[in-house]
């Protein structure tokens, strides 16, 4: 479960947060929607304890981000959308350092690699990661996130720059975390992939959640067909 | 926190040597360049002195100087010289490379004046023709006395040397200086792109964030980078003196061989015993403490992997700043103050130093080892904090 209370942020004298309120609930994907600079990438990097807020708080679990960071990471797996990895190392190694560095006994994480492997059809692994395609380097990645198994998984635009049959691996990979019961907060500015896959939407905006619902309930209240149509209404509707 | 540390090294030893640069920089550089650098000096020294030794054998006369051939007769005979020419130009002689000193005699009454000619621009020749005019002086004085049937020169005047003081302190000096500058010269600048690539390296590649938000904490990660570079600062440490140690090896063993008075390193095989390599490996130990520490802050504050690499180059030059305070004392061959022992690198120079020159005492190690794990401990609570600073994170 993640609450996000009335988060602020300034970067200079620019608010880039001016008081979210957000819930994210276990077994669901809840999307975060916004355009470019409205504050999505801020609210996680503030999640995943890289920044810190100016005001109100994140719970991750009933854990706070600014009072127990270590128990935060603990119980998150973030997807940056940015991130690399190691290219010097094998996807394999990239992915055990991590279950490392989160006390995963080997033999679990190898176990759970593999089969993270069979869903999203990782036969490279052994390879060395400076040899992969964008596509190849996220699926390791995402692995690498949830490696620990943590309840909450944080994706920032986890298909960016893949090709199809790299999405459609990625989000049925989603949809399997949401079985198992997973708290997801999924970043995207792929509208089809947001009717796809979440349950609940938040649009942000400017920094201010300007609407939230489920994505049926929204495209009712605007009145559209889709949700990318409706995002749009919404976003034009708050450009003041 | 140690499993996680140890997790850290692990992996970042693994990524930095799978890297050609960094075998390259880190043990190749180290180990072939300082053998190469040393023997190829030692060589051109050696023909140097060769050549000089030959040209001072042969000893430049003027044509028709009979007093000159005399004297340079009688030196044949008491083998001081090996063989002499005439020559209608002494100094001509000299500039061509015919001979390396000469000398002219000239007569006025019962005195003579004993002209000396040598190449000011070779080390040697100056005080072997003084030493040879000397010895004409006093044949002279005493063909003079004889004639006069007055008693021989060294029946009145006797010379006794009582050299004080260890004959090889100038020797351990300098090779104590130049084994420290060579120690810290190569091992900070052969790790140049290694502590670029542990902190920087992790931001260009995007990696930080997902280490910083992964369940380790910060301590652990700071921890695990400055001895994984500790452990590369030490490799490299240990291929530059491994190079050292057969350069002057082998520079002992060519010497022995020569057996005259040229260059003589054999007696370096005298103060550099087996104790002495165990001090500089304690040396280089030092030294791969802190520079690891000061590579790692600053790899971390840099933006880039470029801007990283400059400044860890630009610092590799300025480290000498503060040995510069005790070169002019380890030229000169003279006991360095406490005071040197309490400052990093300077400390490492020092511990060579002292321990090539026998006066290493356990207090200076403690002291200096002291001082670099209390600078690399303050190094590691700095790292951590800038790793909780967001304008060092996120500066890309």
């Amino acid at each position: 479960m993640i609450e996000i209370r009335d988060l602020r942020r300034s970067f200079g004298k620019t608010e880039v947060l001016k008081g979210i309120n957000l819930k994210a609930e276990p077994g669901k994907v809840t999307g975060l929607l916004g355009p470019n600079g409205a504050g999505k990438t801020t609210t996680i990097k503030i999640l995943s304890t890289i920044l810190k807020a100016h005001g109100g708080d994140i719970t991750v679990n009933g854990h706070s981000v600014s009072k127990e960071p270590k128990l935060v990471r603990k119980n998150l797996g973030v997807v940056f959308e940015e991130s690399g990895i190691y290219q010097r190392l094998t996807g394999e190694e990239n992915i055990l350092y991590f279950a490392d560095l989160a006390d995963v006994p080997p033999e679990v994480a190898k176990k759970r690699m593999y089969k993270f492997f069979a869903l999203l059809g990782v036969d490279y692994a052994q390879k060395l990661a400076g040899t992969y395609s964008k596509g190849m380097m996220q699926k390791i990645n995402l692995i690498r996130a949830i490696i620990h198994n943590p309840p909450v998984v944080v994706l920032d635009e986890p298909t960016n720059g893949l090709d199809v049959p790299s999405t459609r691996a990625v989000e049925t990979f989603i949809k399997e975390m949401k079985e198992e019961g997973k708290t997801i907060l999924l970043s995207t500015h792929l509208m089809a992939q947001v009717e796809k896959l979440c349950d609940y939407i938040y649009i942000i905006h400017k920094g201010k959640i300007v609407e939230e619902g489920t994505p049926q309930a929204i495209k009712e209240k605007y009145g559209t067909a889709t949700v990318e149509d409706a995002f749009l209404k919404v976003v034009n509707t708050n450009v003041a | 926190m140690w499993r996680k540390v140890w997790s850290v090294v692990r992996k970042e030893l693994k990524d930095l040597f799978r890297e050609k640069r960094t075998i390259f920089m880190t043990i190749i550089l180290p180990a072939i360049l300082m053998p190469a650098i040393l023997i190829s000096m030692f060589y051109l020294q050696t023909n140097t002195f060769e050549k000089e030794a030959v040209q001072a054998k042969t000893i430049a006369i003027q044509t028709g100087d009979t007093m000159a051939k005399h004297y340079a007769e009688i030196l044949k005979a008491k083998k001081i010289i090996e063989n002499y020419i005439e020559v209608d130009d002494i100094s001509k002689a000299i500039k061509d490379g015919k001979a390396l000193t000469g000398f002219s005699i000239k007569q006025s009454g019962d005195n003579i004046v004993i002209e000396t000619f040598y190449n000011v621009e070779k080390s040697s020749g100056g005080k072997k023709i003084q030493a040879i005019a000397n010895i004409i002086k006093e044949m002279y004085v005493a063909e003079y006395l004889q004639k006069h049937g007055l008693p021989p020169v060294n029946m009145l005047t006797q010379i006794k040397a009582n050299p004080v003081g260890d004959p090889l302190a100038m020797a351990k000096a300098m090779t104590g200086y130049m084994l420290g500058l060579f120690l810290v010269i190569f091992t900070t600048i052969g790790n140049t792109y290694l502590g670029a690539d542990i902190g920087a390296g992790e931001k260009e590649r995007g990696t930080l964030l997902p280490l910083l938000s992964s369940p380790a904490d910060r301590k652990s990660i700071a921890t695990g980078k400055w001895v994984a570079l500790t452990i590369t600062n030490l490799i490299s440490a240990t291929a530059l003196l491994a190079g050292e140690g057969f350069a002057i090896w082998y520079m002992i063993k060519q010497s022995l061989q020569m057996g005259d008075e040229k260059i003589d390193f054999s007696m370096m095989g005298q103060f550099i015993t087996p104790s002495t390599i165990v001090m500089l490996f304690l040396a280089a130990i030092l030294l791969a403490l802190f520079g690891a520490a000061v590579q790692l802050i600053i790899s971390m504050w840099s933006k880039t992997l470029r801007e990283a690499q400059l400044y860890l180059g630009q610092l590799s030059l300025l480290v000498f700043l503060p040995a510069m305070a005790i070169i002019p004392t380890m030229i000169s061959g003279g006991k360095l103050a406490m005071w040197a022992f309490y400052i990093p690198i300077v400390n490492t120079m020092a511990l060579v130093y002292n321990a090539v020159m026998g006066q290493l005492t356990t207090l200076h190690i403690v002291i200096a080892f002291g001082a670099n794990i209390i600078v690399a401990a303050i190094a590691i609570v700095i790292v951590v904090k800038i790793l909780d600073m967001e304008q060092v994170i996120l500066r890309t």
